[in-house]
């Protein structure tokens, strides 16, 4: 009677070590399902953010990467009309997620146009590098150095076109393509200046020197 | 035990040691009869190994070969007295052994600390994982940076002005590399996410079932 009354201390010690183990994977599970939380959480945020970054994505701008450099070999090589060829590829390329704008493939364009831009006014086509000045607009519509930049060659586009319509003795044409250029380096310099006031300072400051030791 | 000791040689014995064939001394005479009168002296004590029988080197050598190559049967006095050296050193030990019933208690005590161990170390996780469920609460997990990439604009790898011509190339570098690295995170977050999503689909299964 009196050893059913009493708890034995052998069973007392498994059930104390029987609940621990209970109460050890209970906490685990619960951890568990916290963290899938988080993960829920980001892949929500994601469907509400646009497309994410994607192997279409990295493949268009391996490819304009590419070209990019090609268009180097042929402009170290004094070939402009090769290295032209090369950059007019790239923006017919197909596009990932069409219907979409993606703003790295935006950016990529515009300094594609810019650089375009250069190439034709290197070799005297002023009106074929105002052309491609302003395709590579369409593709930077916000305030951005790409903008800006853009802006700045068709300034410097508009300057040699003033210099050759002078040269060749037309001086009102020449006046209003000097008018035209210092309209567009304004503008690029306000875009510029919009976009640094816009930069936090901490990304617009080069990292600090660690100091002496 | 040791070998026993020989006279030392004089210069007759060097003699003889020369010519094996040469007569035993006188010396050599008398050791070789206290040999045979320890030897022919049996031993009061059968087994023991004669030290209460005469004393004699040579002849304890070989009688320790003898008893090696054949031993003879304990003596009941000396069987009983290796029993009482035997139960003397039992229960000097005894005395410092626990009995079966101090065992039993030792091994209750023992069982009894563990459990209330484990106890302690439940409690302890219940409550730090009371502080990480907190923390991990939807409030707190909106706060959180979102660990996928999505596009969005390159401003954020020029810290300047591009300069007036050229750069194009470098730029298009940068862009490149930032956003590969973005893709390697991506795909680390997307298997993350699809682990995360097998491992409820299983909960749900079992739960089902």
């Amino acid at each position: 009677m009196s050893a059913r009354r009493h708890v034995q201390p052998g069973r007392f010690a498994a059930a104390a070590i029987a609940f621990s183990f209970a109460a050890l994977s209970f906490a685990c599970s619960r951890r568990e399902s916290a963290r899938e939380q988080n993960v829920v959480f980001s892949e929500s945020a994601a469907a509400d953010a646009g497309p994410i970054v994607d192997s279409a994505l990295l493949a268009f701008l391996s490819e304009a990467r590419a070209l990019h450099h090609e268009a180097n070999v042929y402009e170290a090589s004094n070939d402009p009309a090769r290295a032209t060829e090369a950059l007019e590829r790239l923006v017919h390329v197909q596009r990932p997620h069409p219907g979409t704008t993606v703003p790295e493939v935006e950016e990529v364009l515009a300094d594609t146009y810019a650089r375009l831009a250069e190439l034709r006014l290197r070799a005297g086509n002023f009106d074929g590098a105002a052309r491609d000045i302003q395709e590579g607009l369409d593709h930077a519509r916000e305030p951005t150095y790409f903008r800006g930049h853009l802006f700045e060659v068709a300034g410097i586009i508009e300057e040699a076109r003033a210099a050759t319509l002078a040269d060749a003795g037309q001086s009102a044409d020449a006046h209003r393509a000097r008018e035209q250029a210092l309209s567009r380096l304004r503008e690029a310099v306000d875009i510029q200046n919009k976009v640094i006031s816009a930069t936090p300072p901490s990304a617009s400051q080069p990292p600090a020197a660690a100091p002496p030791r | 035990m040791t070998t026993p000791d020989k006279p030392p040689l004089d210069r007759h014995d060097q003699h003889d040691l020369d010519d094996p064939d040469a007569p035993a001394s006188e010396e050599e005479m008398r050791a070789a009869e206290a040999l045979r009168l320890a030897l022919a002296d049996e031993p009061r004590e059968p087994g023991s190994l004669g030290r209460e029988n005469l004393e004699n080197d040579a002849a304890d050598l070989a009688r320790a070969v003898a008893l090696a190559h054949q031993p003879r049967p304990l003596s009941s006095e000396e069987h009983r007295a290796i029993v009482a050296r035997a139960l003397s050193d039992s229960t000097r030990t005894a005395r410092t052994t626990p009995t079966p019933r101090a065992s039993k208690t030792r091994a209750r005590a023992a069982w009894g600390f563990a459990a209330t161990l484990s106890l302690a170390a439940a409690v302890a996780l219940a409550v730090s994982h009371l502080g990480d469920e907190r923390a991990m609460a939807p409030s707190a997990v909106a706060a959180a940076p979102v660990v996928v990439a999505h596009v969005r604009s390159t401003q954020e790898l020029f810290h300047e002005p591009f300069q007036s011509t050229g750069g194009e190339s470098a730029r298009i570098d940068r862009i490149a590399m930032a956003r590969a690295s973005d893709l390697r995170d991506n795909r680390f977050a997307a298997l993350m996410a699809r682990e995360a999503r097998e491992a409820r689909e299983n909960r749900g299964a079992r739960g089902a079932r």
